[in-house]
């Protein structure tokens, strides 16, 4: 230990860089061409030597290190807080996968009731001219009312309230069942 | 009658857990077997006591974060699935529940970063120095240098040199790419051979 404290206490100046690669050499993680050239380095360079007898002191005296303990009734005391609780269930069985099925559905169909509308109102026969006088078979203004008024969407949209009802019973009506009132 | 042989058989089954994989004890901890957890306790309780020591710093905080961990890891089981080593993923509930912990707490941090570290070490009740010279203990002046490096850099010399933790398993614990956890030991070592030098400096002043 002295002796580390020693060679610790002189001051030099070996690079960052060199210290990285001595260390990578002593946790044996340097490539082969690596270890090569600090071995050659360390048997011929009287600063190398030094830096890597000090370093792999250190590196034995933290692998010498022991374990603190807790308290003797460490593991008593785990185990009786342990048996207040339960294992929580999965954390991937919190997300249910038809939600998001559902979801996407939801928008799929609103976005093919609207292409579907689009299609209809595209006068293919005679072209329109738009506000910026270029000449097209779409008509926007046409396409905007129709999807405004439509009454698919509205019907879309009566069929989610509905389901959204539907799916909150189911819940509350659960949710009941597993916490009943008293 | 029946109550002493129900008693033996669970004695019996724990004897055969002393020796099966921690795979097989998380297994029968699922299956019902509540008391098998007791024995990864037991053989995890001082890797995990000493890492949370070397984060939060006193030995009532680290008996604390360690019990909160292994209650965390309990209530969890389930969410290990034998990926990675049992140790690895018991690690990353206790590093995340002693940085908490820390943070709750704000926890005055001796760190070569804060202004006056060494000032703040030698005002305290049994200066460093002396300490060397009255101890002569290796471990005692590595301990001593742990506990005034930064949690986090503590934590990592820990991982690598206690809890012999490969670079890959200590970034997995640290949620950090492999070359973030190499650069971090490597700093952590630099700081620990600052502070031991500092000290040894004091020491032969002395």
């Amino acid at each position: 230990m002295k002796s580390l404290g020693n060679n610790m206490h002189e001051k030099n100046d070996f690079a960052a860089a060199n210290e990285t690669l001595l260390w990578r050499f002593i946790d044996g993680v340097a490539t082969e061409a690596e270890k090569i050239e600090i071995e050659i380095l360390i048997s011929s360079n009287l600063q190398w030597k030094e830096k890597y007898a000090e370093l792999l002191q250190l590196n034995e005296i933290l692998r010498s290190t022991e374990l603190d303990q807790p308290s003797v009734r460490f593991t008593k005391n785990v185990m009786e807080q342990v048996t207040q609780y339960r294992i929580a269930s999965s954390t991937s069985g919190y997300v249910n996968k038809n939600i998001f099925l559902f979801i996407g559905g939801l928008f799929l169909s609103l976005i093919l009731i609207c292409f579907v509308l689009v299609l209809q109102n595209i006068n293919w026969q005679n072209t329109t001219t738009d506000s910026s006088g270029i000449q097209s078979p779409v008509d926007a203004e046409k396409i905007s009312h129709a999807i405004l008024n439509s009454n698919h969407i509205f019907l879309w949209i009566a069929a989610n309230v509905i389901l959204g009802f539907y799916f909150i019973g189911k819940y509350l009506a659960g949710k009941r069942k597993h916490h009943p009132v008293v | 009658m029946i109550c002493n042989l129900f008693n033996n058989r669970i004695v019996l089954s724990l004897v055969n857990m002393e020796i099966a994989s921690d795979i097989e004890i998380v297994q029968a901890v699922l299956k019902g077997n509540t008391k098998a957890y007791s024995i990864l306790v037991d053989r995890y309780q001082g890797y995990v006591f000493t890492l949370a020591l070397r984060v939060v710093g006193t030995r009532e905080d680290a008996e604390e974060v360690a019990q909160d961990s292994f209650i965390k890891a309990y209530r969890s089981l389930v969410d290990f699935r034998g990926d990675s080593k049992f140790s690895t993923w018991l690690y990353t509930i206790v590093n995340r529940t002693s940085l908490n912990f820390i943070k709750k707490k704000k926890h005055q941090v001796y760190s070569l970063d804060s202004d006056g570290v060494f000032d703040a070490a030698n005002s305290l009740a049994t200066p460093l120095a002396a300490n060397i010279l009255e101890q002569k203990n290796q471990r005692a002046v590595i301990d001593k240098a742990i506990s005034m490096l930064k949690p986090e850099d503590a934590e990592v010399i820990t991982l690598f040199y206690l809890h012999e933790q490969s670079l890959e398993e200590i970034a997995h614990i640290l949620g950090t790419e492999i070359n973030a956890a190499k650069v971090r030991l490597h700093r952590a070592r630099s700081r620990l051979r600052e502070i031991m030098e500092k000290y040894y400096q004091s020491e032969l002043k002395n």
